[in-house]
């Protein structure tokens, strides 16, 4: 094991843990589509670097709508949100690289959906949208990060949820990696690329680190699952105290907490809405983007269809520079970070412009440009 | 003896205050600090640190004028110096501000009274001193020599730079410092954090200024110019090979030993409110005065860790102004220290309390320490109390460099140079270190907005502005040659009953002049400068007016100095109680029990920001004091 | 507070025919285009201001006299023709200047004394953070939208991309 994680592992919350992973033999539902091969394997975990991608541009431009210095909570729940966000795309291409792929990030080879889109391959019916911070938008975050309760079978091919598809990477990373033990001590692990680590990407607490076997890998596992739904799309078993100052709880419980406006009790249960102090909220103080911005809602206005044309620059960039990062130059991450913020200005200037579409104001669009 | 509720007494927040208060409760002992600041701005962590942070950003961003105490409360029961009051002597009226200046030249540094003191708004440059500062009698002839060497404090040093969190890199500074020999650093150290990345403008800098030969008209030969990077107190990458987890105290041996780390590594602290912000410097670019997410340290961390370890060991008093010690008149010990407590700083209403422990330590800044000893008529047969009053003399030098270097960016500085803290010439002149600025014109001619300013005077608008102030502002160097000043008893801080605050206590009374040997310095440092811009082709601006306060002629030319802030000598150590305050564990001569703490210990000032030497003296004597408890 | 917000009354700018004048001119004393004024979100705290603070008729004979001078032939001469030589109302264009550039509002008195006696200050900790001098000087305003670490050791990236100005 790497100091990396025997750092990380005497700094876990074991509360956190307590209801993922279980040493026991993991069981897929009968109709979890399963990842055969190894190439297979690869794809998912390609497709997992995505679909964590996917997720971002949401967050991030509700997290800039809030106008500076108001709702500090909410502004920091969704910043701390799209943070680890980002080092669940980090600790997916590190699994990748562990297994000998090479991670794919804003080129012509990962397609990007624009919004609004449904999640792909996850069996759900609700679009994503880029939007400003409402409780539509924050529902909308529950609902991605909720493991679904389903009123429909999933298509053929589809996941249940987003724990479902990691549960089964899971699967297929324990038995490729005992069938390859037999003629390769390594496994299935057998990438040499340099991953990112904490060393190169900071402010998630220190979870960021390497991968080099299937120790590892299920750590990583752990952590975005951990962080996501928190307990193993068996949200409404939970016993005892689940949360509290101590215990730093998932995704979608910290997003309930705003929707509610209120925070959870010790001993709230997990299927209840949060029962404990209030937790302030101003839905109005916040930019009022025009839902799903495009460059081209813009472009009779040149000045405003050049920011957010600069927007976009800076963006594809970014991608650009974390894609290098995860093919072996984690160093490089560190000329991303000015571009983080630099997007982040460039967006608040854009959600400060009337646009001309209502009363809205423009916004950021994410889309790639040359 | 008498009850005693406390093993000790501090007086201050300041880091001296906190690093004491933190490594006594640590090794077990019962601890009261007194801080004059408010009770709500010593919120240690949660919605009330944060809420304090955004509050001081507000004043800030709203001040017209952004001088380091600019964000903080101004309290009428606390008071802190201000640069902003000061003016040329002859001008002043006592009546208003806080130092009384009685000149000839006004002192014009300040320091702030309050939650963490002074590292509220400092820089956060931890540089340590030289060897040859430690001896500066024996070397040059001149100033004192220090009761130890270098090498006696280099231990403390560590403890400092790990208990700051300091970023910063050994090999460049062994191959850049002058005269350090091969043990200035212990065999192997390592810095918690690599060191802050070097700004753009400082690789602009360095092309032409690295390696540059200048002359000096006071000495024979030539120099050359060596550059380095800046250690600071301010979180970056941590680095993998550190080693070390904390400062514990040894009981069997009876001294301060740093534990190693099970595995080596950093994990940088960040704001009190939220450990996941201040991770790393953000390029706030506003150090001085506030780091708005707190990636700077400030002595409030070293509360907070100090208050979670040992929450019933450290008891915390706001709102609480010493004003007096008492001292046993048959024993000369200290049985107590007076203090007035305020209910709001809204009134002038007070009680008065007297705290009491087995050890006292004034921890309260250089002046404020002699100010509280001169009101108690203690510890002062040597005479030297409030004398050697001691600050660095900057020398400012700006200009427009060719190309744009994009200033006003980053830490304010990254990089200084280096080549002039030590050598021969010290016989003849003060010796100085001159960071490269990162802020433009700032601290000078108060740019970027004195520049909007004086275009839109002159009729220009529109694009030709945008443009003219674009080029201009993107071009803006400045250096400053911060000059060692030698220790003279007539510079001094002395209380006067005519001069006081509004709950009753002294104000100090400065009496504060230049020497030869700093004019000297200048007049050098402006030649090598004029060497420094036209090898670079800066266009020079500097300007010395007349009418500024610290303005002097010297050999036919005149300077403007400026104060760094750097407030040292007031109450001084060193082996003869005759000539020296408090001896070599800073316990002042005359009361066995009373220790001082802070910058006003140095005998000399060197050409290192005082505070990481003033933390390692206070990690030592802090180690005396565990002792003196324990025997 | 920022100003673009959820309501769904009519925004300043349709119901007060001097908003749009003050923006253009703004833009013609600032050097900086309508839309990266806009983008501050600072246009109708700046103009309220004015509002606010100056003599009600000398305001609105001000955004007469610009409204002649925004249609003229050559703008440029005729605003400095008109509104720089000789700083008339009390110097009011470069104070409008001063203002979109540092976010601070100089009063002048209103009293008979000569010279007129200006007050500064800073109007909101907003406008200090919108203040266009920060752009221009190609950073950010100390204290705040910070760019991130090991920013400062490469070129920045500009806020406003001058493409009119030389570098």
């Amino acid at each position: 094991m790497t100091s990396n994680n025997m750092l990380y592992r005497q700094e876990r919350n074991p509360q956190r843990h307590r209801f993922i992973r279980s040493d026991q033999p993991l069981t897929l539902a009968p109709d979890t589509p399963v990842f055969e091969e190894i190439e297979d394997l690869r794809q998912a975990l390609q497709f997992a670097v995505s679909l964590e991608h996917f997720t971002i541009p949401p967050y991030l431009c509700a997290l800039y709508s809030i106008h500076e210095s108001t709702n500090p909570e909410a502004a920091r729940i969704i910043r701390t949100v799209a943070v680890e966000e980002m080092l669940h795309m980090t600790l997916a291409a590190n699994i990748l690289n562990a297994i000998g792929g090479k991670p794919v990030i804003g080129s012509s080879k990962e397609p990007l959906p624009t919004y609004p889109h449904e999640m792909p391959k996850i069996a759900t019916s609700f679009p994503v949208n880029l939007l400003r911070f409402s409780k539509d938008a924050v529902n909308t975050f529950l609902r991605i990060e909720r493991p679904a309760a389903l009123t429909k079978p999933p298509k053929t091919g589809q996941f249940r949820s987003i724990g479902e598809f990691y549960a089964s990477v899971r699967e297929a990373l324990r038995r490729l990696d005992h069938k390859a033990k037999k003629k390769n001590p390594k496994g299935i692990f057998t990438g040499t690329q340099k991953q990112v680590t904490n060393e190169h990407y900071y402010g998630s607490g220190g979870k960021l680190f390497g991968v080099r076997n299937l120790d590892d890998a299920e750590d990583a596992l752990d952590e975005i699952v951990g962080q996501g739904e928190g307990i193993d799309g068996s949200i409404e078993d939970g016993d005892g105290a689940s949360f509290g100052d101590d215990v730093e709880y998932a995704h979608y419980f910290r997003f309930n907490e705003i929707f509610h406006e209120r925070r959870y009790r010790p001993h709230d249960k997990p299927s209840d809405a949060p029962s404990g102090d209030l937790l302030r909220v101003d839905w109005n103080a916040v930019y009022n983007m025009v839902p799903n911005p495009k460059m081209s809602m813009f472009t009779v206005r040149p000045g405003l269809h050049k920011k957010a044309r600069e927007f976009n620059r800076i963006y594809t960039k970014l991608l650009k520079n974390l894609h290098n990062a995860c093919n072996g130059f984690p160093d490089a991450l560190q000329e991303g970070i000015p571009m983080m913020h630099a997007m982040r200005i460039a967006a608040v200037d854009l959600m400060q412009e009337p646009c001309g579409i209502g009363n809205y104001t423009a916004g950021p669009s994410f889309e790639i440009v040359p | 003896m008498e009850q005693c509720d406390y093993d000790a007494v501090i007086v201050g927040s300041g880091i001296a205050g906190a690093v004491i208060a933190k490594t006594l409760t640590d090794a077990g002992k019962k601890v009261l600090l007194l801080d004059a600041g408010l009770e709500s701005g010593m919120a240690l962590g949660g919605p009330q640190a944060y809420q304090n942070q955004m509050t001081y950003l507000d004043t800030f961003y709203k001040a017209l004028a952004k001088a380091p105490n600019s964000p903080y409360p101004k309290l009428k029961n606390a008071p802190s110096s201000d640069v902003l009051e000061v003016q040329p002597v002859e001008q002043m009226d006592h009546k208003s501000g806080y130092l009384v200046q009685k000149g000839p030249l006004p002192f014009g540094s300040d320091n702030w009274v309050g939650p963490g003191g002074t590292t509220q708004h400092w820089l956060g440059t931890t540089l340590r001193m030289l060897p040859n500062d430690f001896q500066m009698k024996t070397m040059y002839g001149h100033a004192v020599d220090w009761p130890f060497r270098y090498g006696d404090l280099r231990p403390y040093y560590e403890m400092a730079e790990l208990e700051i969190g300091v970023s910063g890199d050994v090999a460049d500074q062994q191959r850049s410092l002058p005269n350090i020999g091969a043990d200035y650093f212990s065999s192997g150290y390592e810095f918690p954090m690599k060191k802050i990345p070097q700004s753009y403008l400082d690789h602009q800098m360095l092309q032409l200024t690295e390696e540059l030969e200048v002359c000096n008209p006071y000495l024979a030969g030539s120099h050359v110019v060596r550059c380095c990077s800046t250690p600071q107190g301010r979180n970056s990458d941590p680095n993998p090979k550190y080693g070390f987890e904390r400062v514990a105290w040894d009981r069997i041996g009876q001294k301060l030993v740093m534990k190693p780390r099970l595995h080596a590594g950093y994990t940088p602290v960040g704001s009190l409110w939220d450990s996941y912000t201040g991770q790393r410097c953000e390029g706030n670019a506003a150090c001085v005065p506030i780091c708005p997410v707190q990636a700077k340290y400030n002595a409030l961390k070293t509360l907070k860790r100090a208050k979670e370890a040992n929450p019933y060991l450290l008891e915390i008093r706001s709102q609480a102004v010493a004003c007096e010690a008492v001292v046993d008149p048959d024993s000369r010990r200290i049985s107590g220290v007076r203090y007035k407590r305020y209910e709001s700083d809204d009134s002038r209403v007070y009680r008065e309390h007297v705290a009491r422990g087995k050890v006292y330590i004034f921890a309260a800044s250089a002046i404020e320490n002699a100010k509280l000893l001169l009101a108690s008529n203690a510890a002062n047969s040597s005479d030297q109390v409030g004398r050697n009053l001691m600050d660095h003399m900057c020398l400012l030098t700006w200009g427009l460099f060719p190309t744009p270097v994009f200033p006003f960016r980053g830490p304010g500085s990254t990089t200084n140079i280096c080549s002039f803290r030590d050598g021969e010439f010290r016989r003849e002149h003060a010796a100085w270190i001159c960071p490269i600025d990162n802020w433009g014109w700032g601290w000078p001619e108060f740019s970027p907005g004195s520049n909007v300013a004086k275009e839109v005077a002159n009729g220009i608008f529109g694009k030709r502005l945008r443009r003219e102030l674009n080029h201009d502002l993107t071009r803006q160097i400045l250096l400053h040659f911060e000059c060692e000043q030698d220790p003279q008893p007539s510079n001094r801080v002395t209380i006067d009953p005519r001069y006081k605050d509004r709950i009753g206590n002294y104000r100090p009374v400065i009496h504060y002049d230049s020497s030869d040997y700093v004019k000297k310095a200048f007049r050098a440092a402006k030649l090598i400068s004029n060497r420094i811009f036209e090898v670079n082709q800066i266009m020079d601006k500097t300007e010395y007016l007349v009418s500024e306060p610290d303005y002097w002629e010297f050999e036919g030319s005149g300077y403007t100095s400026r104060g760094a802030g750097h407030i040292v000598g007031t109450h001084r150590m060193g082996n003869d109680k005759r000539e020296s305050v408090v001896d070599p564990d800073m316990r002042t001569w005359d009361h066995e029990n009373l220790f001082l703490a802070g910058c006003g210990n140095m005998p000399t000032l060197g050409t290192s920001n005082p505070t990481l030497t003033m933390t390692a003296l206070a990690f030592k004597s802090a180690e005396a004091i565990l002792r003196q408890l324990e025997a | 507070m920022p100003n673009t917000n959820l309501s769904t009354e009519p925004a300043l700018k349709d119901i007060d025919p001097d908003l749009p004048i003050f923006l253009n001119l703004s833009s013609k004393l600032t050097g900086y285009s309508t839309d990266e004024l806009e983008q501050t979100d600072m246009l109708e705290t700046y103009y309220c201001m004015l509002m606010k603070e100056e003599d009600q008729d000398g305001i609105r004979a001000f955004f007469e006299k610009a409204r002649q001078v925004l249609t003229s032939l050559d703008v440029d001469d005729e605003i400095k023709a008109t509104f720089i030589d000789h700083s008339p109302y009390d110097g009011l264009a470069q104070r409008i200047i001063l203002m979109w550039y540092t976010g601070i509002w100089t009063t002048m008195n209103q009293s008979d004394v000569k010279p007129p006696q200006a007050r500064m200050a800073m109007i909101s900790s907003q406008t200090y953070q919108e203040g266009l001098i920060w752009a221009t000087a190609e950073t950010h305003p100390a204290g705040a939208k910070q760019p991130g670490y090991a920013s400062w050791e490469r070129k920045p990236i500009p806020r406003f991309n001058d493409t009119d100005g030389q570098k």
